[in-house]
């Protein structure tokens, strides 16, 4: 280990301090009142008491839910993966840059795009109603089925990423020498394609079981009487009974960090790397004319699905308020709902906060990420694997659960809350943000300052730099990229949050995403479906400006 | 074993030509090399063999059956690649055994053969090792014991030594055409490296621009180049026009036709008064020595056996060059073109 100077001891011990307050702190606090009766009495009985049949129910639910989505998501992934490598389909980036929309469309705009699509009063029943005349009230989209095709449509295309990078890399020699062998193509298939997917498949499946076993919004909105994880939770919590809610909260983590340590453990273990000289060949096949015409009409209609949901929306912002329940084919359209928002500051406001609370949690995550990278890589600073292991913690922790820890650690003044009752204040919000989205910064930063050949540096030293020049004019610009991507990552999961905030918010830091689901509540299909535009037409500006790196790094809210 | 015919086969891709109307005969038993530069067709060629790619027009014999429109499942050929293309999966002998189990073989008899084919290949400690683990040269092995222990009619290789470095693909190379000798196996070997081809082969065929150029025996290609490519592509022959000829050796082409040297058969002599050449590069390998030297502007690489030289020339000494006669023929070697 190298001598920090005054700056790095510094900034190691802000990290600490960081980490210390916002991350173990509010973890220590939950489990505290997990255990803990309704009388404020510590008891470990309290735990058990919080598993009830309805608890128990939720744990299953939940867990099934997740394994379906798993699955779904998987065949869709791997489906389209194969077809978009081995099958001549025409404008194929085009298409394979929007069947990845979803994974950076926020999950709530998904949600309701869903419902103003399919639900009773959706566009399809509507349409129904409006051409042939019948009552489209036989629509039922809710329940299982409505959450189950929002996980699949939400995260599918991390199977379709993961799989596709691993299909890359097969060589396309080692499918020639199994033919070549007399192997069928159904042969080659099972005993050298998939062989050599699996590692990716199964480390798309921890990340994918774990967001679905986080995911807020679709139960939230769709669950009805279903009882899961995180929704009980929210009613725990929205019911007064911390305790209850602290117990499902502590469940839930346990089971997304047993997991994320099955990640880790994979992530460090084996893949099949050859090592040779000369690159691998890629294949495509094509010989069959028919059957790349089918892939072709397939992937057309698919990538027209998977926009339907965004089109509905665009269609419904257009629509005058108030019309959700007549048949608003007749109305004229309007632009209205966006002159609103735009022209009315109570309207508007949501969009500063959401804008001011997200810079702020880039800016913390930025300090907190490079500065831990630079300190673990550079530095090579006493500890920092464990420093490393429990800043990406968070990337196990839902949402829901965050914000539940942090309302019972802030809710009274303490040394890290600079001595306010932190809950209310605008802070809060941010600070949920950094933490949930440290884990990608972190990583992302490591990985970059990784990839940096040491004798670059050294070479600058050698010709007379000092330390400080050559972070500004080698280090820095290299890893530049790297934090980039990461914060833009960042931005976009926290323009759109919804998990952490419901639990978080108060009137005066109302955020985009509580807008929409107030608006929601109130019928205002036309305002929220606007909001929802508005920030889904941020998001794919942002991840436009990321886009050549935003495959390779891995978030999902 | 088998023989092979390749009659007028022609491949475009998009609208470049590939091979035109390509033919060769590969006898029974025999080690067939195609060589040539990149880019001239070769591999293509090999994967229309192994039925990896279809002919525009043209037709693959094997054993005097049509095969041009079968997969290449059906073929019985096996490919030894590059890059050896083992199944990153599977063991030593997981990547072994797949063929036979292809073939439904009994599996003691799999068992068997792994053993045998291990033994051949010297790789029997291997047996279960992952083949990410081995060596370049160890997956070479391996690569090749996948494809003769299905005992297939035809082997193609695809430039097999290319990956590994210079003192193994010598040792490799050796190997090759000891097993290739045992088994008996018709092999079609496809290769840039024109030593590699004259040192393992019965006969070779020049490619390029997807043309063949010549088809010949090492010594028939070398020796007796029917056209410049071929003796600059075999043999690095020095070609001298109409007029080089007649100044530099007073040698009489005809019109348009051109006389060709190969380095070992130029002799340079130390003449300070009349030399018209002039020494600018030695590269000494040991054995030999490289001498380049310049006359008119043209530079003429010729080669001579270190032991032999008497008198070391050097850089900037002048040169008269003398035409010596290797193959113990006096004739000279006269090109069309």
């Amino acid at each position: 280990m190298k001598k920090l100077s005054t700056t790095n001891k510094l900034l190691l011990a802000a990290i600490i301090f960081f980490t210390a307050g916002y991350i173990l702190y509010p973890l220590i606090s939950l489990i505290k009142e997990s255990f803990t009766l309704p009388d404020g009495t510590f008891a470990p009985s309290a735990f058990l008491n919080a598993f009830s049949k309805s608890a128990a129910s939720a744990t299953f639910n939940s867990v099934l839910l997740s394994v379906i989505t798993v699955a779904g998501s998987a065949l869709t992934g791997i489906l389209f993966a194969y077809i978009f490598q081995y099958h001549r389909i025409p404008f194929k980036s085009f298409f394979s840059s929007v069947i990845i929309i979803p994974v950076a469309t926020p999950p709530l705009i998904g949600v309701v795009a869903f419902l103003f699509l399919l639900s009773e009063n959706g566009l399809i029943s509507k349409l129904l109603t409006f051409v042939f005349g019948m009552n489209g009230s036989f629509f039922k989209f809710n329940g299982w089925t409505a959450i189950i095709i929002i996980h699949i449509y939400s995260f599918y295309p991390m199977f379709y990423l993961f799989v596709s990078s691993a299909l890359k890399k097969i060589d396309g020699n080692t499918i020639d020498a199994s033919y070549s062998l007399g192997a069928s193509k159904t042969k080659t298939f099972f005993s050298v394609i998939v062989p050599q997917l699996i590692p990716s498949m199964i480390g798309a499946s921890l990340i994918v079981f774990m967001a679905s076993m986080a995911s807020f919004s679709a139960p939230f909105i769709f669950g009805g009487s279903e009882r899961f994880l995180t929704t009980e939770i929210y009613s725990a919590k929205i019911n007064g009974d911390n305790s209850a809610a602290s117990s499902l909260a502590v469940m839930l983590t346990v089971i997304s960090i047993l997991f994320l340590l099955l990640l880790r453990w994979y992530r460090s273990g084996k893949t099949y790397e050859v090592r040779y000289k000369g690159t691998p060949r890629t294949v495509i096949t094509g010989h069959k004319k028919g059957v790349n015409i089918l892939s072709s009409v397939f992937t057309l209609i698919f990538s027209f699905l998977i926009v339907l949901p965004i089109l509905t929306l665009l269609f419904l912002s257009f629509i005058p308020e108030g019309s959700l329940m007549r048949n608003f084919f007749s109305e004229p359209f309007t632009i209205g709902n966006y002159t609103k928002i735009f022209g009315e500051t109570q309207f508007f406001d949501p969009f500063i906060n959401s804008l001011q609370m997200s810079v702020i949690a880039v800016i913390i995550t930025v300090i907190i990420g490079v500065g831990t990278a630079f300190l673990i890589v550079k530095k090579n600073v006493r500890g920092g694997n464990y420093l490393e292991s429990i800043l990406s913690l968070p990337y196990g922790i839902p949402g829901t659960v965050i914000a539940l820890a942090f309302i019972l650690s802030f809710n009274f003044p303490s040394v890290f809350t600079g001595f306010i009752a932190l809950v209310g204040t605008l802070w809060i919000l941010p600070l949920a943000y950094a933490v949930r989205n440290l884990p990608i910064l972190t990583q992302s930063s490591i990985s970059g300052f990784h990839s940096i050949d040491p004798s670059l540096e050294e070479a600058s030293f050698s010709m007379g730099a000092n330390g400080f020049r050559t972070f500004r004019k080698i280090t820095g610009p290299l890893i530049f990229p790297a934090v980039l991507n990461g914060a833009l990552l960042v931005f976009i999961n926290s323009i759109g949050e919804f998990v952490s905030t419901i639990l978080l918010y108060t009137y005066t830091t109302k955020t985009i995403s509580i807008e929409i689901y107030s608006q929601l509540r109130m019928y205002n299909t036309g305002a929220a479906a606007s909001y929802g535009i508005i920030l889904f037409l941020i998001v794919m500006v942002v991840v436009y400006f990321s886009r050549k790196t935003l495959d390779k790094s891995v978030g999902i809210s | 074993m088998a023989n092979l015919e390749i009659r007028g086969i022609t491949k475009k891709f998009n609208d470049t030509t590939v091979l035109s109307d390509l033919n060769l005969d590969v006898r029974q038993g025999e080690f067939f090399s195609i060589v040539g530069p990149s880019g001239c067709g070769k591999t293509t060629l090999l994967r229309i063999t192994a039925g990896l790619e279809f002919p525009d027009s043209g037709k693959i014999l094997i054993n005097d059956t049509d095969v041009t429109a079968l997969p290449p499942q059906k073929r019985k050929t096996g490919i030894v690649f590059q890059n050896y293309a083992l199944f990153p999966n599977m063991t030593v002998s997981e990547n072994i055994a797949y063929g036979l189990e292809i073939l439904k073989t009994d599996k003691s008899v799999i068992k068997n053969k792994i053993d045998s084919v291990l033994e051949i290949v010297s790789l029997s400690h291997k047996l279960n090792n992952s083949v990410t683990s081995l060596s370049g040269g160890e997956q070479q092995r391996v690569s090749l014991a996948r494809v003769i222990v299905t005992e297939p009619e035809l082997i193609l290789f695809d430039e097999p030594l290319s990956n590994l470095d210079y003192a193994l693909r010598i040792e490799t190379r050796n190997e090759l055409k000891r097993l290739q000798r045992d088994a008996g196996i018709t092999s079609v070997y496809v290769t840039h490296d024109q030593t590699e081809a004259l040192a393992l082969s019965d006969r070779i065929a020049v490619l390029d621009k997807g043309i063949v150029q010549q088809t010949g025996t090492p010594h028939e290609v070398y020796y007796d180049p029917r056209n410049s490519f071929t003796a600059g592509f075999i043999g690095h022959a020095n070609l001298f026009d109409e007029i080089n000829s007649e100044i530099i050796f007073n040698v009489r082409t005809g019109r348009g036709k051109f006389l060709a040297l190969l380095p070992e058969e130029i002799r340079p002599v130390k003449n300070e008064t009349d030399g018209k050449g002039i020494i600018t590069d030695v590269q000494f390998t040991g054995f030999s020595t490289e001498y380049s030297v310049q006359v008119n502007e043209k530079i003429i690489k010729t080669l001579c056996a270190t032991a032999s030289e008497a008198e070391h020339l050097k850089t900037g000494d002048k040169v008269s060059l003398n035409i010596l006669s290797v193959n113990g023929e006096n004739k000279l070697r006269i090109l069309d073109k």
